[in-house]
């Protein structure tokens, strides 16, 4: 199929790229300046942006996703080729670069300096399918803020540490009190404050649990990959093993993480300190929409509940309608039509009028349940 | 020492040979046109707001059975997910073993139908489309399949209006919703359902989707996409992934009030195990589903742990009550060769002994 497309060109320049890369790496003769996962992850760029625009039905979002199942795929041939050394110790040195990125972790959990950025970029591709509940998580909460804001990264926020003293005296400044005919104002973005430095809080504390769980994934597929050597109960025969390997241990280990109580804490306070802000940011989005003498969602809100009240309303009457009809049907019929003709017709009008009789007794009184 | 069986000179050409696949299967991607939604005929025959309810074509010359059902499907994704495609359809293996299908689609709220509650869907909307029915048919009662969240809805109408059902079969459906293995429920119980709701209005499908995703984030994301490279090498089949991707991230926003009433109710509170539930004036019980109940759920349930559905044995009022197990998952018992196979004619089966 690739044989008659115009992209041809251009991934065959990729491919190039990306294989030169390969043997450079893999000879261990050339100090490398990109590794071969990059350079690949360039080389699909390049030839994505030549072919993309010509597949407008093609949907980004999906050649994302396959993007980054990609680099993690590939940054683990590329961790599994280095460690694989022609002058042997693979053990040693595959374990070396777990160890590099457990450490990464370590220092994101405790808050600290991460690694240099090459180590961080490797273990990046490799884990970033790890980060895939926060980033999503954030992605999300993102598009739901009024006004779109870029909040600040935190990540590795430790309260113990200078920055969390920094925090601290933020606290006192936003629990100064106010005084003025702008009070209520100050007051109000002195909640939002709070409230952002609050979820701040929240969602490190979340992110800084999952560095933690990702170390302790890395050391679980250290033993399980021990496990194989020792006894060889699994037989790792492709890149393609090894990689689902990986996946079925972070799975497991994210399950166990994800029902424990500990987790439910942290999801139900960062969930709640989000709800909070947004709930806060919006009453002052109001204000200002108000002032401006356009509606606001709360005054939207209100017409919603009035309408619905009034289907509900609609909705009784028009089934005391039906019933009433019925029965004027019935009545009418029965005086009409012969005796045992009438007789049929109440059978079949009987289910409509049962209903209609059910309805008015029930939907008198709608009210909402909380 | 560590040995695998794996060379570097192998891994370059399983690099390579991915890489091919992935290019090649981009290209397959093109040729995959648009997704439908559904594939069995069918005909709207009643509205309500923005639902529709739909009455499925019979085959030609087939004997049906004469008492009609009701599917009610879940408010969170499409119903679609019953009629995928022509050999991944739980609607066509029903209409197969005659029975007489109708479907509510309840469409996509959106923020107008923030006040929706559980009290206008149930004694409103599935209300409405039962009344419709008999109605149609002339008759006092008619079957009931409710799917999921959908089955929870239906166990509450039936224990409502238990003189409208005549029989009810429910489908990966919660009755205890704090078994120790569902992990939606775990999540929930420290979440501010009140602030949530008064806060976002109607819940987004966006959301739902990051939660769904989350309860196994690294099959569903990077094992996913691992597999579908090598599905793109066939248009059809890469059809069949597209179908189950659009469906999986086609997700409605839920109506705020509802949503509250369900989470609290049934999450948090677990209610009908508990007791103390309402819909509007109703006090529900599930002592007063007293109609013939066939329960369907799947032994390896990741949404609905099997112990959620099977504690509907204990707590239902009625005296003939079935369980039909299936091998598989959430999404596999309306979709998978072996489901197609074995689930739709067992219900008909049981829904024929019924009528």
């Amino acid at each position: 199929m690739a044989e008659n497309n115009p992209w041809l060109d251009s991934w065959m320049q990729a491919q190039q790229q990306f294989m030169n890369k390969w043997s450079e790496m893999a000879s261990g003769m050339t100090p490398q300046v990109s590794s071969p996962a990059n350079a690949w992850a360039e080389g699909m760029e390049k030839w994505w942006k030549q072919a993309a625009p010509s597949t407008p039905d093609l949907p980004s979002d999906l050649y994302e996703k396959l993007m980054e199942m990609g680099k993690s795929f590939f940054s683990m041939a590329e961790g599994y080729t280095k460690s694989s050394h022609p002058m042997g110790h693979t053990h040693e040195h595959l374990n070396h670069w777990f160890d590099q990125m457990k450490e990464n972790y370590r220092q994101l959990h405790e808050g600290g300096a991460a690694l240099s950025e090459q180590a961080k970029q490797g273990a990046k591709d490799f884990m970033a399918f790890w980060e895939v509940p926060m980033e999503s998580w954030h992605k999300t909460a993102h598009k739901m803020m009024p006004h779109a804001i870029e909040w600040p990264s935190f990540y590795g926020f430790d309260p113990q540490k200078p920055e969390g003293q920094l925090f601290e005296q933020i606290h006192k400044l936003l629990s100064m009190p106010q005084v003025g005919y702008s009070r209520e104002s100050q007051e109000r973005m002195q909640e939002i404050g709070r409230l952002v430095l609050d979820y701040q809080e929240a969602s490190s504390e979340y992110n800084k649990a999952f560095a933690r769980v990702a170390q302790e994934s890395i050391e679980e597929f250290q033993k399980v990959l021990a496990g194989i050597d020792k006894d060889a109960p699994l037989e790792v025969n492709s890149l393609r093993d090894l990689y689902t390997t990986w996946i079925n241990v972070c799975e497991d280990i994210y399950a166990d993480f994800a029902m424990s109580d500990e987790y439910q804490s942290l999801y139900g306070r960062m969930v709640n300190a989000f709800m909070a802000l947004k709930k806060e940011s919006e009453a002052m989005m109001d204000k200002q929409l108000e002032s401006l003498n356009m509606p606001s969602r709360r005054e939207v809100d209100a017409i919603s509940e009035k309408l619905q009240q009034v289907k509900r309303e609609n909705r009784a009457l028009r089934a005391e309608l039906a019933g009433i009809r019925a029965r004027l049907d019935d009545a009418a019929g029965a005086a009409a039509a012969p005796r045992a003709v009438a007789k049929k017709k109440v059978a079949k009008k009987k289910v409509a009028k049962k209903a209609a009789a059910k309805k008015k007794a029930t939907v008198k009184k709608k009210t909402r349940s909380r | 020492m560590m040995s695998f069986n794996l060379r570097p000179d192998q891994v370059a050409e399983e690099l390579v040979e991915f890489n091919e696949k992935l290019v090649n299967g981009l290209q397959n991607m093109l040729e995959v046109g648009e997704i439908s939604e559904g594939v069995t005929e069918r005909e709207a025959v009643f509205t309500d707001d923005k639902l529709t309810l739909y009455r499925y074509k019979a085959p030609e010359g087939g004997r049906q059975n004469k008492v009609p059902m009701l599917i009610v499907y879940a408010l969170v994704n499409r119903p679609y997910m019953t009629d995928l495609q022509e050999n991944r359809s739980m609607i066509k293996g029903l209409l197969d073993g005659g029975q007489d299908v109708y479907l509510i689609d309840w469409g996509y709220p959106d923020r107008s139908d923030r006040y929706l509650t559980l009290d206008d869907y149930i004694n409103g909307y599935i209300d409405g489309c039962v009344d419709y029915i008999r109605a149609r048919h002339g008759l006092d009662s008619i079957n009931i399949l409710g799917i999921c969240q959908g089955g929870t809805f239906s166990l509450c109408y039936s224990a409502m209006h238990p003189e409208k059902v005549n029989a009810l079969v429910t489908m990966v459906t919660p009755i205890d919703f704090k078994t120790p293995d569902n992990m939606l429920s775990h999540w929930v119980q420290q979440v501010d359902i009140d602030l949530l709701v008064d806060t976002l209005g109607n819940v987004s499908g966006e959301m739902l989707n990051w939660t769904f995703l989350n309860l196994k984030p690294y099959h569903l994301t990077s094992l996913k996409y691992l597999s579908m490279v090598d599905l793109m090498q066939d248009v059809d089949q890469m059809k069949n992934f597209m179908r189950m991707e659009k469906w999986i991230f086609d997700s409605p926003d839920q109506a705020g009030e509802a949503y509250r009433q369900f989470i609290k109710d049934f999450f948090q509170e677990n209610k009908f195990i508990t007791g103390g539930l309402k819909i509007g004036e109703h006090d529900v019980s599930l002592d007063t589903v007293t109609m013939p109940v066939l329960n369907v759920y799947a032994d390896q349930d990741h949404l609905v742990p099997p112990d959620a559905s099977r504690a509907l044995k204990y707590r239902v009022g009625s005296k003939d009550y079935t369980e039909l197990s299936f091998k598989g998952g959430h999404i596999g018992i309306y979709v998978s060769g072996k489901a197609q196979a074995t689930v739709p004619p067992a219900i008909s089966e049981w829904l024929d002994s019924k009528s």
